[in-house]
């Protein structure tokens, strides 16, 4: 399968991200959005975008052994916010001149909004102010069926052919684009259909995942298996594996866990900063009030004092081994099994960030099944030849 | 159900019983524990058969009293309140505010475990106050009021400040004068982490009748209790209050540190992880009890403790992301 090449290769990841949450406020419902606490009140004033600005390109912590930085905004819909966003990257670029900081002219933009403004002019003209810097991701599940099964407005409609008209605009501007799908419960049966639609459409590299949270039913891990299998079949029989990317297929998951295997943690919490509307700094976007149901936010500082780093002092520590059920270590499917650190901490019986919420234990297990399917059956044409 | 690693049971007497470790014991009021959850909490710690640890506010009813007097325990009392109780040395704890040690003078010639608290901008009078008061002393634990607020100026001044411990501790050690010193002698003593086990070897039931994982989780927030006298001890995430779930503990040799679960959740918000301060601190006094333990062995003094070797960091963060690469 070709890989996901794109601008996650910059620098070679070796990039500091600083994610700015400009509004609290979408124009979607999405079911199975995290951020459980959308609301039109809080947006991020510039003054405290400006604060945050200059406390990050003056903390020297931050820019140590980081190549480069990217600026993300996001939501809520960070669209709504053009003009905020907009201040905020002049303010930075002017910002990062005067101070002939490291970073200068090493920063990307990045974006991920859901495209419903993305035809607006005011978000045009930034597109083509920025440019060279700047990446966008717009989430498009699948097909209309998938899509409009879960990402719909307060009124319940679907948003699927309002996305689609600008997913068009968006690839002739950035023909290398990718685009992150979510899996859950209601749309299982449209995973397959959903991919190859993507793919029709011009979206060469489709990230996919399911969702973390305590929503499977039993049997959903079979009708994911089947899905994957069928996709598998496609895959191969129109040779699709030459010209897309699925990130549902991995060689490594139908491989054997490694027994002095990879210890490392899968998500980048704590070494990326998210700033919320009032100034709090965050260790991901996971972690900010809005984005939690069980527990309260858990702040690792503020752009007033600077980030507290006793408070980083954990997520410097955390590994799979630091986290994980002995049944989790010691599972032969293990391989790929992802976990977010914040739903982590927003499921633990605790008030804690060490405890793996296991919510897709028999999703991954299905995933790792439909892998060694495609990898064998893959394997095995190749060896004819 | 009996615990099984439970081993003893701290029972708080009173909101104003004295604060014998990091916490602060005046944010809360008076409230007093009833002779009704005394009394359980007695039959609690007799039916599990943990040893108890009471900590004695400066008035105790009478009815208190006379539960008490038929009870083994330990006493825990402020030195202020030290004539009112019957005491036992050999067991029973003082607690000591550095701004009323010189009542220690009023004790009779007798030796003490003695649970000494203080600033830790008043670390620079530790040796004069060691050498001058050691004659009191069976025991004696300091514990560091403020490392929450302590900057790496403060840490660094620590160090320079604790250093000529090593010679007033040579003196007393070599010449018949010897007791514990938390600070100094335990990592000499030590061969693994002399953790507090809050929460797995002991917990606290506070006046209310709860059950906390020490005094200081009741004194921070009343509602973090893990269970009562009466439903019994439920503590999620059991496993991260032992050193096996602590990445920085497990691979540290500053064995005296108690591992304070509380300044832990504090500071880092996870009880599993130490902040930079505590580390720091554990550090120094590591440091200074391996130069005296050097110091001893050059004159053959204690030849058969295991020497305590330099490092190349004061906080085993720096060393863990040096062996996790």
């Amino acid at each position: 399968m070709v890989q996901e090449d794109s601008q996650r290769e910059w620098i070679k990841g070796n990039a500091r991200h600083i994610t700015f949450i400009v509004t609290e406020n979408c124009q979607l419902r999405c079911k199975y959005c995290y951020i459980t606490g959308k609301n039109s009140i809080k947006k991020m004033p510039f003054e405290v975008a400006v604060k945050s600005v200059d406390r990050i390109l003056d903390m020297p912590q931050l820019v140590f052994g980081n190549e480069g930085v990217v600026w993300e905004f996001i939501g809520g819909e960070p669209l709504m916010e053009i003009d905020l966003i907009d201040r905020i990257c002049d303010y930075i670029k002017i910002k990062m001149f005067e101070m002939n900081h490291p970073w200068f002219n090493s920063y990307r933009i990045s974006i991920s909004t859901n495209g419903l403004l993305y035809d607006s002019p005011k978000v045009q003209r930034f597109i083509e102010k920025n440019s060279k810097h700047l990446s966008i991701g717009i989430s498009i599940d699948g097909n209309k069926e998938k899509h409009d099964s879960q990402r719909i407005f307060p009124n319940g409609a679907g948003s699927y052919d309002e996305v689609l008209r600008n997913v068009k605009l968006w690839l002739k501007q950035f023909p290398e684009a990718t685009t992150k799908a979510t899996i859950s419960h209601d749309d299982l049966p449209y995973v397959k259909d959903s991919v190859l639609h993507l793919w029709n459409i011009g979206i060469k590299y489709v990230n996919m995942n399911t969702i973390f949270e305590d929503c499977w039913k039993d049997g959903d891990d079979l009708i994911f298996e089947k899905q994957l299998t069928e996709l598998a079949d496609e895959i191969i029989a129109n040779k699709y594996y030459n010209k897309f990317y699925c990130s549902l297929f991995d060689r490594s998951l139908s491989e054997p866990v490694r027994k002095d295997g990879n210890d490392s943690n899968w998500c980048g919490a704590g070494k990326m900063i998210a700033i919320g509307c009032d100034g709090g700094f965050f260790p991901c976007i996971r972690f900010i009030d809005y984005s939690l149901n069980n527990k309260p936010g858990l702040r690792i500082g503020d752009c007033y004092t600077g980030i507290d780093k006793n408070r980083l002092r954990p997520f410097e520590t955390l590994r799979k081994s630091t986290q994980s059920s002995a049944e989790c270590m010691n599972c032969e499917d293990s391989n790929g099994c992802a976990w977010c650190q914040g739903a982590n901490y927003d499921f633990a019986d605790s008030d804690t960030i060490f405890q793996r919420a296991t919510y897709i234990c028999k999703m991954h297990k299905a995933r790792v099944r439909a892998n060694k399917y495609f990898w064998n059956k893959l394997d095995e044409i190749e060896n004819e030849r | 159900m009996k615990d099984s690693k439970l081993e003893s049971v701290i029972i708080l007497t009173s909101d104003a019983a004295p604060s014998f470790c990091y916490y602060d014991n005046a944010t809360k009021g008076t409230n007093s524990m009833s002779v009704e959850i005394l009394r359980d909490s007695i039959e609690f710690c007799k039916a599990g058969g943990y040893t108890a640890t009471v900590l004695y506010s400066a008035k105790m009813p009478e009815s208190h009293l006379n539960l008490l007097n038929c009870f083994d325990h330990i006493k825990i009392i402020d030195i202020d309140d030290f004539k009112s109780y019957l005491f036992d040395p050999k067991i029973d704890v003082l607690v000591v505010e550095w701004q009323r040690m010189r009542k220690l003078e009023t004790l009779q010639r007798e030796k003490y475990n003695v649970i000494l608290k203080m600033d830790l901008g008043d670390a620079k009078h530790l040796p004069m106050f060691v050498y001058q008061y050691h004659r009191y002393f069976q025991r004696l634990n300091v514990i560091f009021k403020n490392i929450e607020s302590a900057t790496e100026s403060d840490l660094n001044q620590f160090r320079i400040d604790i250093e000529p411990l090593k010679n007033v501790m040579f003196e007393l050690l070599t010449s018949n004068n010897a007791f514990e010193f938390n600070m100094i002698t335990d990592r000499m003593l030590l061969s693994n982490v002399n953790s507090c086990d809050a929460g797995i070897k002991h917990v606290t039931i506070a006046p209310n009748g709860c059950f906390y994982i020490c005094p200081a989780f009741y004194y921070a927030n009343e509602n973090d209790t893990v269970g009562s006298i009466h439903t019994g001890i439920e503590i999620p995430n059991k496993h991260l209050l032992t050193i096996e779930y602590s990445a920085l503990c497990r691979i540290c040799d500053s064995y005296q540190c108690r591992r304070c679960v509380f300044l832990n959740k504090k500071m880092t918000h996870e009880t599993n992880t130490p902040s930079h301060q505590q580390c720091v601190l554990s550090h120094h006094e590591r440091n200074v009890s391996g130069i005296l333990l050097q110091k001893l062995q050059n004159k053959h003094f204690f030849n058969h403790i295991k020497s305590i070797p330099p490092l190349y960091y004061l906080d085993p963060l720096d060393y863990y992301q040096d062996i996790i690469k």
